[in-house]
């Protein structure tokens, strides 16, 4: 909220992903909501935020508020509306996937890495194992990235490099029921159940934050998920008597020190590490830490690293080029 | 859209990874004209970017 440079950015990547990916967004806008006097102050500052970083955002009063949203507390005190969508978490990314496959990628699933390859400071590939035929093989590259989010010390580890990740799970509750059709948040700094998106005909309350080392078999809490249920009813109260249709834990990514405590201290931003820079190991990028809404400016900025080091110079031009449908995927 | 096969003397970059940034990575990289390979161990986008659901 204090920085106004990432408000604008985040702004513009917005308008970007509208542009190239239409129909992949509902435009539902969303609203900071109030509900004790700490909101209201916190609600002030955001007002300022949002000025400064030309956001365009709209005070309610509780009836304004009731009015766009019935199904809010109707003891709130204020609300703030703000541009805002929603997206399907899997069919936005399988448009990049369906568009990179159409122009040429190959896209291996079920195809794990087991070892990277190097020799002499230079990684030149990684060994694989092929999960649908349990045959291992090599495959050469001129620069391997490594992407695997919260997994990025596994993979870094094999190319005897390091990255500061720190996974950080948190659980997410999808109640049946479209219990609001905005983006509905607390108005107050990030926290647990403080956020609920409706998807189809579901709602999803997110979220808690925890640390773990390894970002497998996470668990799903069950004080975590009582958590989602409480604090979310809050802002809606149907969220208490809602039926859940699933709970589950996803690992964010973090950048930052092992030593943080929850998780939230750790900023969301992104960063591409060459290890060439870094480590002196050649052949071998990591990018992690951001979140999805900002996917495709990590990847812009990984491509500028990647083709910097290969010698290419040719322009970015994801800013601009419409994707295929999701569907597009399946098609062989 | 498609910019046909590209020559095999393209520099090839193999990504790990099969979450949207290793999607976006790979949409970037082939319209610059390099070769691509992205590699997931399970099914693209259903690491951190769906999770693993358990419904009830």
């Amino acid at each position: 909220m204090n920085d106004a440079a990432a408000g604008t950015e985040c702004i513009e990547e917005n308008q970007i992903l509208r542009r190239t990916a239409p129909g992949s967004f509902e435009e539902n806008d969303g609203l900071f909501v109030a509900l004790t006097d700490e909101d209201r102050e916190y609600g002030r500052r955001l007002v300022e935020a949002c000025t400064e970083s030309r956001i365009p955002a709209r005070e309610l009063s509780p009836q304004e508020a009731l009015r766009l949203e019935p199904g809010l507390n109707p003891e709130l005190l204020w609300a703030l509306q703000v541009p805002d969508a929603t997206f399907d978490a899997m069919r936005l990314p399988l448009r990049w996937f369906a568009t990179a496959k159409r122009n040429g990628a190959a896209i291996r699933p079920f195809t794990e890495v087991m070892d990277v390859i190097s020799a002499d400071h230079c990684v030149t590939g990684v060994v694989v194992r092929d999960h649908t035929t349990g045959h291992e093989s090599r495959i050469g590259a001129d620069i391997v990235v490594n992407a695997t989010g919260p997994w990025s010390e596994s993979i870094a580890t094999m190319a005897g490099v390091d990255v500061p990740i720190q996974p950080s799970p948190g659980v997410l509750l999808a109640l049946r029921g479209r219990l609001c059709n905005m983006v509905v948040n607390r108005c107050h700094p990030s926290g647990d159940g403080d956020i609920l998106v409706p998807q189809r005909a579901l709602t999803i309350v997110g979220t808690s934050s925890w640390l773990v080392d390894h970002p497998d078999d996470l668990g799903v809490p069950e004080d975590h998920v009582a958590a989602m249920y409480r604090e979310g009813a809050k802002l809606v109260p149907a969220v208490n008597g809602a039926e859940q249709r699933a709970a589950w834990s996803a690992a964010r990514p973090l950048i930052g020190s092992r030593g943080a405590s929850s998780g939230r201290e750790l900023s969301r931003t992104f960063q591409c590490f060459d290890h060439a820079t870094s480590e002196g190991v050649e052949g071998f990028v990591t990018i992690s830490g951001g979140k999805a809404t900002t996917a495709r400016a990590m990847a812009e900025k990984t491509a500028d690293v990647v083709c910097g080091k290969l010698g290419v110079d040719r322009p970015c031009r994801t800013r601009d080029t419409v994707l295929l449908p999701h569907t597009a995927y399946y098609v062989n | 859209m498609n910019q046909g096969p590209h020559p095999t003397n393209a520099a090839h970059v193999l990504i790990v990874g099969g979450g949207g940034t290793g999607g976006a990575l790979a949409h970037d990289l082939v319209l610059r004209g390099l070769r691509v390979t992205v590699v997931e161990r399970g099914e693209i986008t259903t690491g951190c970017s769906t999770a693993g659901l358990a419904t009830r």
